[in-house]
């Protein structure tokens, strides 16, 4: 699929194409198996490509895109209209009925848990409102009341985007720490360092488990890790893309240490990477990678730290090199 | 009662968000058709306009997509949440009409499944995902939107929305196939340069 063009640069090229493929398959005319291989020869590609179907499909989202159509004469497309479900909800809106009957009343309302498996992600909604996408092999339990929002983060990690309540906030337990939010949106990351608070939007008052007073309170942008023996430390800045880049499948870390990327890389992996040395542990890593790419990343790892792998048949130990 | 306040743009000030969630919770089981009413007062009008200005007096009859819409809005889990829910409407609803057309649907289907392969999947609709990310590709898609001629508007709407074919444009429109094919490729190349600056 070249352009006419022949001087355009390759990115010019690359939209281009994307444009044309997406014409032919809209179209019903595009060559399948050629599209798969573009897709699949360059990151770029597919880039180019997702963002512009993206646009496509967004294109109803546009208040501007109000142009009169002139009526047809003769109709050749078939429509179908679920008029069951129009008149069902003509019905609803007309009686008043209640819509989630078998959400349960307030008091004794039992604890929520939901946990993800190895390697899967989750979106949840929480009877607030609230969403959180839970990461791969992470759980968590929250329990509501009509006084009270209380969130348990039990293992890995939670990215929260909390409906904004007054008269309810909202408290995250995770380890020894506690967070205090009334609406805010955050991830929490429990992992070898501690418990790991980024603030993505709003505030969250940190405490610290029997601490009397609050410890810390972060706004948009900050970060701070809470260790598991209470101590804090300095709250700093985060790249809010890069530290999200796991709910599209990626993980990115910039001078991070070995042990807590690889807490993050077992969530993906079946057979564990245990770590042998605790100098290995506290080595500085900065990496980018698909969660899936484990092995290549294992692979540089050996190459560019003073490491070496020795495979069993219960997984990955990572050792020192003397 | 305010409930309708939890619908307009979003707000870190307290007495922008809505009473809804400082109800009691056992009356939370009626909350929900409560929004839906407000909601519907709010935009069956504007929403059937919208819709008739798109399909004519159909097929599909607007009224009939609009319907279909309220229907499936009203089944999404956080659709108390959604701060701009005339945009989910038109789009559930166009989306809908679309179904009925099996080379879309299976153009879809297709993209969607080829994309995951590749790991750059598509924002997958009525997802918290898509809520959370809806007004900056609104923002885009409207930034877009104003740099396009009424012809490239047309043909647009001809082709995402009703999903005519090059023929079928040309047969009502009196333009060339070329022309209409030359035109979507400069409109998408408009939204490439929105996606652009708006990703930077």
């Amino acid at each position: 699929m070249a352009d006419e063009d022949q001087t355009v640069s390759p990115r010019h090229q690359i939209a281009a194409d994307a444009r044309r493929w997406l014409m032919a398959i809209y179209a019903g005319t595009a060559d399948q198996a050629g599209f798969r291989a573009w897709l699949s020869a360059s990151p770029a590609h597919a880039r180019a490509y997702r963002q512009l179907e993206q646009a496509w499909r967004d294109l109803p989202l546009s208040e501007a895109l109000d142009v009169e159509i002139r009526p047809k004469a003769v109709s050749r497309l078939r429509w179908l209209v679920p008029a069951a479900l129009a008149a069902s909800l003509l019905l609803c809106l007309g009686l008043g009925l209640a819509w989630k009957v078998s959400v349960a009343g307030n008091e004794g309302v039992p604890v929520l848990a939901y946990a993800t498996e190895i390697g899967k992600l989750r979106a949840v909604t929480l009877p607030d409102g609230s969403t959180v996408a839970l990461g791969a092999d992470s759980a968590m339990a929250a329990n509501f009341s009509s006084a009270a929002r209380a969130i348990t983060l039990d293992h890995g990690r939670a990215y929260f985007d909390i409906a904004h309540d007054a008269s309810r906030p909202l408290t995250v337990m995770a380890g020894n720490a506690s967070l205090h939010v009334l609406g805010t949106a955050f991830e929490v990351w429990k992992g070898p360092s501690g418990v790991r608070l980024s603030v993505t939007r709003g505030r969250v008052a940190v405490g610290v488990k029997d601490a009397p007073a609050y410890a810390a309170s972060l706004g948009a942008g900050e970060q701070i890790i809470i260790h598991e023996d209470g101590s804090l430390t300095r709250i700093t800045a985060f790249a809010e893309k890069d530290l999200l880049a796991w709910r599209q499948g990626r993980l990115v870390y910039r001078d991070a240490a070995l042990a807590d990327v690889v807490a993050d890389m077992n969530r993906y992996r079946a057979l564990p990477i245990k770590i042998g040395d605790p100098r290995v542990g506290v080595l500085r890593v900065t990496a980018a990678f698909r969660a899936d790419q484990d092995e290549q990343i294992l692979a540089g790892l050996a190459a560019s730290q003073p490491i070496r792998l020795e495979r069993t048949q219960d997984g990955v130990i990572l050792r020192a090199k003397n | 009662m305010r409930v309708g306040m939890a619908l307009v743009e979003e707000s870190d000030s307290e007495q922008a968000r809505p009473d809804v969630v400082a109800l009691p919770s056992h009356a939370k089981t009626a909350a929900p058709s409560a929004v839906l009413e407000q909601l519907y007062r709010a935009h069956w009008r504007d929403i059937c306009r919208r819709l008739r200005r798109i399909y004519g007096n159909g097929p599909p009859e607007p009224e009939d997509l609009a319907q279909a819409a309220f229907e499936k809005f009203a089944q999404l889990e956080d659709h108390e949440r959604i701060l701009h829910p005339r945009a989910f409407l038109i789009r559930i609803a166009t989306n809908l009409g679309l179904n009925a057309i099996d080379r879309i649907r299976t153009a879809r289907r297709f993209v969607e499944r080829e994309l995951v392969e590749a790991c750059e999947p598509v924002v997958e609709e009525n997802t918290p995902e898509d809520v959370y990310s809806i007004r900056e590709r609104m923002a885009i898609v409207e930034k877009a939107m104003s740099r396009l001629t009424d012809k490239q508007k047309e043909i647009l709407v001809r082709s995402r929305f009703r999903g005519e074919t090059y023929a079928q444009i040309g047969e009502e429109t009196g333009w060339s196939q070329a022309d209409i094919s030359r035109q979507l490729n400069a409109a998408l190349a408009v939204l490439q340069q929105a996606m652009a600056s708006g990703e930077e």
